[in-house]
């Protein structure tokens, strides 16, 4: 009896072409439109190198030191990139430069070696601090040898041989993509599309919210079983349609989700199986019309991916900052940044973190609705 | 006895919409529950289903108390709800096998059960229709259908024909009696009198959650002062004319509106020659005749003073 239902809910879920729609093809098609506005976002992540000019006037022709420094960190190295994109210009060509934009600041070699930029920003401080590390070393240096010239080779030697006591690590195992950000949330929000099937779950098990569940509870069947049976097939059918969109983000648009296929699918079917869970407790204990059920399904899925960063990366990072407890509880955002994680981070600390909270989230709502849903009869149909 | 319920109060806040209600069905009745909308009949019918809770009253079922849990006799019981209750986007073989199969698990049987069921509703040829492309009289056969098709010894028909056309309904009703032919017991509610003159073999009238009657339709007629209804086609008469009319005394009531004369007369009196006399002695010229015996609907107005087909339909709890 009970796997009737659950391959009968198969078939009514798949023929349902509104459904369908939604929580399948409307993704896909967001997807796309995402691909298509956002195809050179990801490039204003990368921070280095650096579009920057130096003016090759007589200074900087005679200050070898200052032009081997440039040098070196204008090329990549082994085990470091590049910091600077660096031109040699007139000062004149460099104002230029400056002002359409093709460079964030330009040195001016002399006496006080200066710094030109129009505005503030994290290039051009980190220009900022580059220079002031070189002065700090060459005024060092210049004092080292003004007052002690028989120490010259023992300074030299050690600055040749000085050791880097900070481990340089990187934070993530890939580069950080605001494009990511994006797909990441939107697999989350279709994720918790999941909620209009566990909407329907729940309306069609509850006597007294449709003629058709009054028939079922008329009938020999433990609702709860036929419950279990019917979002069973729901969880399946939308864990399916999130691998559709899942293997179109990966294959067609190129999303890197990580090495980590697997724990991406146990996030999406933890993902799945919340959403639905959530969707019985919102048909279950909120009281009101189906279309109103359906619009808190809509609003929890949507804004909470547009907390989780789809429309606008930016709003995640000022939410976490600055109400870090609604990204903890907002479950969209909570499945976006697993992905995100997988995707970003070496270790799983912050993947099974986030995937916990989902799980408990999951025995919540289920248990919730298990409360309320329990009662057999009702006070008025 | 199938079905026994006494003293049965079902409140929905202020209002009272089971009083106390009781009765009995015995096996292989057609029991029609008769009364205007809001006069508790479908309430009735989902608290002995155990669907509803009552404030009151006790509920047996195959003599056993009725729970939601009453598996073994929810098993012998087939539902006709008034509002219809498919699955939108299954074909009609499709949501007849869903719900016969949440009673009959063998799936041989249950596709023999199936194929009747869509025989005995005459929806064969439809088969492979999904429910929005039926007509409403098909519809509400593919209803029916979904809720006898496990072949229950109980079923319950609440308005199975709302807004059905003549084809269907009289396809329906014979079916109904056929289904009893075969064994069911069969609980009927309707504010259609005339269905339940014709199928039902005992009447309970309910009005506000109250028994008014119950008996057979000749029984419930019997309790009633009116006998024959006369009605002429009259195109003038005189206030004298209607007096004298009045003053016979086997006359009830006497009515004239768009030129209908309507001549009621007293339980057992037989006035439709003492009627043609009279017309003849006064020289009235008349067209058509229509003689009738008192309906439900004439048993309700005496008991209420209201009509059956209440003009206030809609008013109150919809039950």
């Amino acid at each position: 009896m009970i796997e009737r239902i659950f391959l009968y809910r198969l078939k009514t879920i798949l023929r349902d072409k509104e459904m369908v729609f939604w929580t399948i093809f409307f993704p896909i098609l967001l997807a796309s439109l995402f691909r298509i506005a956002f195809a050179n976002l990801g490039q204003t992540a990368e921070i280095f190198p650096i579009p920057t000019a130096v003016v090759d006037n007589e200074a900087f022709q005679a200050d070898s030191a200052f032009r081997e420094m440039l040098a070196a960190v204008s090329v990549d190295s082994g085990d470091s990139e590049a910091l600077l994109d660096l031109s040699r210009v007139s000062r004149e060509e460099a104002e230029e430069l400056l002002l359409d934009g093709s460079i964030y600041g330009f040195i001016v070699p002399g006496v006080e070696l200066q710094l030109i930029v129009d505005e503030s920003g994290l290039h051009q401080s980190i220009l900022g601090l580059l220079l002031d590390q070189y002065l700090q070393t060459s005024s060092t240096a210049g004092t080292v040898l003004s007052r002690n010239p028989a120490a010259a080779e023992d300074f030299m030697r050690e600055l040749e041989q000085r050791t880097s006591y900070i481990r340089t690590e990187a934070l993530g195992k890939n580069s950080p993509d605001r494009l990511f950000v994006f797909y990441f949330a939107l697999l989350a929000m279709a994720c918790f599309y999941g909620g209009y099937y566990g909407l329907i779950e729940a309306i069609d098990i509850q006597g007294n919210l449709s003629p058709r569940a009054a028939r079922i509870n008329m009938s020999p069947i433990h609702k709860l079983k036929a419950l279990l049976a019917s979002s069973s097939a729901a969880v399946c059918i939308h864990l399916c349609s999130q691998m559709v969109l899942l293997a179109f983000m990966h294959v067609i648009l190129k999303v890197r989700f990580g090495a980590q296929l697997p724990l991406v699918i146990l996030a999406t079917l933890v993902g799945s199986t919340l959403s639905i869970a959530l969707g019985i407790f919102i048909g279950t204990v909120v009281r009101g019309s189906e279309n109103f059920k359906s619009g808190i399904v809509t609003a929890v899925s949507m804004i909470g991916a547009l907390f989780a960063g789809l429309m606008l990366p930016e709003l995640k990072y000022i939410v976490s900052e600055r109400f870090p407890l609604i990204n903890r509880i907002n479950p969209v955002n909570l499945l976006a940044d697993a992905y995100y994680a997988l995707y970003f981070f070496e270790g799983f600390s912050r993947y099974s973190q986030n995937l916990l909270i989902l799980l408990l989230f999951t025995v919540f709502f289920t248990a919730a609705s298990y409360f309320f849903m329990r009662r057999r009869n009702y006070d008025s149909l | 006895m199938i079905i026994r319920v006494k003293e049965l109060v079902k409140r929905y806040g202020d209002l009272q919409a089971l009083d106390n209600l009781s009765f009995n069905v015995q096996k292989g009745e057609i029991f029609g529950l008769l009364g205007p909308n809001g006069s508790g009949k479908t309430t009735a019918i989902n608290c002995i289903l155990s669907l509803l809770k009552y404030d009151k009253g006790e509920i047996e079922v195959f003599g056993k108390p009725m729970s939601p849990d009453s598996y073994s006799s929810k098993r012998k019981i087939g539902v006709v709800m008034q509002e219809v209750a498919v699955f939108e986007v299954l074909t009609v073989r499709e949501n007849i096998d869903y719900f016969c199969g949440l009673y009959v698990q063998d799936a041989e049987r249950r596709k023999h059960l199936v194929q009747e069921a869509i025989e005995f509703t005459g929806l064969e040829g439809f088969e492979n229709f999904v429910p929005k492309k039926l007509s409403g009289g098909l519809l509400r056969r593919l209803n029916i259908a979904c809720g006898i098709a496990h072949k229950p010894e109980l079923i319950f028909m609440d308005e199975p024909t709302v807004a059905v056309d003549p084809q269907s309904r009289h396809r329906i009703l014979e079916g109904i009696c056929e289904l009893n032919r075969q064994g069911a017991t069969i609980i009927y509610t309707s504010h259609y009198m005339e269905e339940v003159e014709q199928i039902c073999s005992r009447i309970m009238i309910l009005d506000h959650g109250k028994e008014i009657a119950s008996g057979s339709k000749e029984a419930l007629k019997a309790m009633i002062d009116l006998g024959e209804k006369n009605s002429f086609e009259v195109y003038d008469i005189s206030d004298e004319q209607l007096m004298k009319l009045r003053n016979i005394p086997e006359v009830a009531e006497v009515s004239y509106r768009d030129n209908m004369l309507l001549i009621k007369s007293h339980k057992g009196s037989n006035i439709l020659e003492r009627l043609l006399s009279f017309f003849k002695q006064e020289s009235l010229p008349f067209g058509r005749i229509y003689s009738e015996q008192p309906t439900l609907n004439d048993v309700f107005l005496e008991m209420t003073g209201r009509e059956l087909r209440d003009k206030a339909t809609g008013q109150g709890v919809q039950t």
